[in-house]
């Protein structure tokens, strides 16, 4: 896909109760009827965000506390069917796109998605930049699965230095990921290296997710 | 004014009803007996009518066969969930459909566990209706928040049986924080530690701002108080030699002086409590470091499940403001204390522990009825649900811990040349392997024959705010909507929920006179029972008079029992009571000496 993700742009959708055209949004613009949006709505969009990846935390966190009071099924118990059912509907996506925007990680794999490009299924490869880390610290745990006694509490207390090694590395990327979210370039070029960058911000990411689990695994065994 | 709506703890040993009279919740108690607790036992007369709570609980001990307790165990559970202990405890119907409980060996009129419970809730419905003297139509009943998509299901079910329409279900931990009115604090992390008789549930809560959502939830179905109990029948069965074989009513018999025990191990360090075995009366004896040693395990089950609740809340335990105790289970001190180790405070325990989930439901029915109080559940869904895909794996579409509503969509082609429908397997669960997994049901839809790869259906699955699943499937290309019956495992369809109402069981006790007649021959009953019982084991401990003397009066009360004067079976009973007391201090006395006698053996062979 050549085109930046669709940002200001404004989708318009009939109200289902007064009938009336109006900009993608939870309560309809004429009658204030809660709405049951489309399923791919711009996440962003309905918290006020633009349409952009970049999320003020405390904003998000109000805004979902806010929509949830006026959106949730509780405020339509003696409504009609059809606003209970588009209440439904509404807070289900409010859900969804405050769980994914919400975190760093998640809202980075959203933007990438919504650029037209995945991260793919079968993202098993070992990125480039940490082949050689891997295969040291698999060592290591092999190690330790063998040894015994003092060797064993030595190889313990390196495998959790890794462990906080790996936590820390993993938060370094997450603010990188962040800077790189919150500064995205308009300019297209400029773009396709964003998403580059980004990419492999998410495989290193989820990468080292693994590699900490298997530490953890090792260390608990 | 629109109908009241009423709170409903629905639990597995006792039930509750509870209202909001003006701002504060309140327990509606039995009209007659000013009981809060409604036992949730059900026992069926030789006539076919059912009897309901206390009376049904003490009639269980006598016939088994007829009467069913902690039901709650079973909602929800299709037949291959039921397990070897349950099925010591309880004949289920064969064949085909959804599990039934058999009573009295008759097949034909077996009960689905909604039946049972439906029985239960509607009792709570008359007991609030002859309180507040109005129609009570609807209700909002409490889960565990472990319960999956068709308990949540069956529980609502049972409801509409019970004639209820069920407004919402809401998590009992959730509803222990509102009875503590802890949603108006500014801000605040509660753990909520739900022991009860049969399940264990542990959530961690973040309030703030007038909302509740919940963090993580876990817990045990298949842990709770009635462990502890059976623990203790294991070690009275250990300290008088018994082996582990008992019958169905030795074992309840064994139960309830357990539960006994358990009680008074919660004032006291030592328990003791007459056995009143095939053999005669036996007395058994237990310590609280007995009792401790017997249920250490069970106890770090708990922890075990609130270390990982924490960890899945992302919180540790010097996040956690505040702990709730909630369920009867938590009065027993050793559980107070590891709670109180565990989480480094020192739990809340102003509300009665067995009170405050009704409570919290009464607060919740009171902002749905659009009371005061400016409050919203934030719940989330307690188990990941998902749908089997190609070589059995489960995939998942909604996370465990996913805040609800929620909804999912999955696109579906097909793998061969005009298919005519997709099967869809709906589970849930947190392991790899569908088989693994609960099957929550199973459905196919219809699409036109193509080319493998070319239909597009599009699923959607929908979990509303009660935690409970619908699905819808759109096809694609002729952009035609199929609404799906989910069939929930368990089995129960609308169509025969219909049919259920339809047939409406006769519960018994319909008037107040009615009732008190009831209970006078269940006492009465179990009176001549355990009257025969020290006439036949001790022959000898009894003179030929006081034998005359107990013949008689027995006699005089089962003909008071056939006839239906309720003050006459009473004062009768007390008449056969008065006629066997020296038998009984005897029996009583022989029994305390023959439990010395071998404790003092035990302790020079230790």
């Amino acid at each position: 896909m050549a085109a930046a993700p669709p940002s200001g742009s404004e989708p318009q959708i009939r109200c289902w109760r007064c009938k009336e055209p109006g900009p993608v949004a939870f309560f309809c613009a004429s009658c204030e009827a809660v709405q049951s949006l489309p399923s791919d709505s711009n996440y962003s969009d309905l918290f006020g965000f633009e349409g952009r990846p970049e999320i003020d935390e405390k904003q998000l966190q109000t805004r979902y506390y806010e929509l949830s009071r006026r959106l949730h099924p509780d405020r339509f118990q003696t409504g009609s069917p059809q606003e209970q059912r588009a209440s439904l509907q509404a807070t289900a996506l409010l859900n969804a796109a405050f769980k994914t925007l919400k975190d760093v990680e998640s809202r980075g794999r959203w933007w990438l998605e919504r650029s037209g490009e995945s991260l793919g299924r079968n993202n098993n490869q070992v990125p480039a930049g940490l082949a050689a880390h891997v295969f040291e610290i698999q060592e290591k745990i092999a190690e330790l699965a063998e040894s015994s006694g003092d060797a064993r509490d030595a190889l313990a207390a390196e495998l959790r230095q890794v462990g906080t090694e790996l936590s820390e590395r993993q938060n370094e990327e997450r603010t990188t990921m962040e800077n790189l979210l919150r500064n995205w370039p308009g300019d297209e070029q400029a773009a396709a290296a964003a998403r580059a960058e980004l990419k492999s911000l998410l495989s290193e990411l989820s990468y080292l997710r693994t590699l900490a689990r298997d530490v953890r695994g090792a260390l608990e065994d | 004014m629109p109908p009241r709506i009423v709170g409903i703890d629905l639990g597995t040993t006792n039930s509750l009803v509870a209202f909001m009279n003006g701002e504060k919740p309140e327990i509606i108690t039995d009209p007659g007996s000013g009981a809060p607790l409604l036992p949730s036992a059900i026992s069926r007369l030789e006539e076919g009518s059912f009897i309901v709570g206390d009376v049904a609980r003490q009639r269980a001990r006598l016939h088994p066969k007829s009467s069913v307790l902690s039901v709650k165990r079973f909602m929800g559970l299709g037949k291959e969930h039921i397990d070897a202990d349950d099925r010591a405890q309880y004949r289920f119907a064969e064949g085909e459909g959804p599990l039934r409980i058999v009573l009295d060996d008759d097949s034909e009129t077996a009960l689905t566990p909604p039946e049972i419970s439906s029985l239960i809730l509607r009792e709570l419905r008359r007991r609030a209706e002859q309180v507040l003297g109005e129609e009570v139509p609807r209700a909002v009943i409490t889960v565990p928040a472990y319960f999956n998509d068709s308990q949540r299901q069956a529980t609502r079910d049972a409801g509409r049986l019970a004639g209820l329409e069920v407004l919402r279900l809401v998590n009992e931990p959730t509803a222990a924080a509102l009875a503590y009115g802890l949603d108006k604090q500014e801000e605040a992390v509660v753990a909520v530690f739900d022991l009860g008789g049969g399940t264990f549930d542990v959530s961690i809560l973040q309030l703030r701002e007038g909302l509740s959502e919940v963090l993580s939830t876990g817990g045990d179905t298949r842990l709770g108080g009635d462990d502890f109990d059976r623990a203790i029948v294991a070690h009275f069965q250990r300290q008088l030699r018994l082996g582990d074989a008992a019958s169905a009513a030795t074992f309840a018999l064994m139960l309830a002086a357990a539960e006994e025990a358990k009680r008074t191990l919660s004032a006291q360090d030592d328990a003791r409590v007459e056995l009143p075995l095939e053999g005669g009366t036996k007395i058994a004896s237990i310590s609280r470091a007995q009792f401790e040693e017997a249920t250490i395990g069970l106890v770090e089950r708990t922890l075990d499940r609130c270390k990982q609740a924490l960890s899945d809340a992302d919180r540790s335990v010097s996040d956690i403001d505040h702990v709730i105790l909630v369920g009867g289970a938590t009065r027993t001190p050793i559980v107070r204390a590891a709670v109180e180790r565990f989480f480094r405070r020192t739990p809340l325990a102003g509300i009665d522990p067995d009170n405050v989930v009704a409570l919290g439901a009464a607060v919740q029915a009171g902002i749905l009825s659009g009371g005061t109080r400016d409050m919203l559940l934030l719940d989330v869904v307690p188990l990941s649900l998902g749908i089997e895909t190609m070589g059995e794996v489960f995939t998942r579409l909604i996370d465990r811990n996913t805040t609800i509503p929620a909804a999912a969509r999955e696109q579906f082609t097909t793998a061969v040349d005009n298919q005519t429908h997709v099967d869809v397997h709906v589970l849930q669960g947190e392991r790899e392997l569908a088989k693994d997994c609960r099957s929550l049901a199973r459905f196919r839809i219809p699409i036109p024959p193509q080319i493998a790869g070319l239909p597009r259906v599009e699923l959607t699955f929908l979990i509303d705010a009660n935690g409970i699943l619908s699905v819808s499937a759109r096809d694609e290309r002729t952009n035609t909507e199929h609404s799906i019956e989910v069939k929930p495992s368990y089995g129960l369809t609308d169509g025969t929920i219909e049919d259920m109402l339809e047939e409406s069981f006769d519960l018994a006790e319909e008037d107040f006179t009615a009732r008190l007649l009831i209970e006078a021959r269940v006492e009465a009953e179990t009176l001549l029972h355990t009257t025969e019982r020290a006439l036949e084991g001790h022959p000898d401990r009894v003179t030929d008079e006081e034998r005359t003397k107990l013949v008689e009066t027995a006699d005089v009360l089962r003909a008071a029992c056939a006839g239906d004067d309720h003050n006459a079976i009473r004062d009768q009973i007390d008449v056969v009571n008065e006629a066997g007391r020296p038998l009984a201090e005897r029996i009583m006395d022989d029994s305390i000496r023959a439990a010395l006698a071998t404790r003092s053996v035990d302790e020079l062979t230790d």
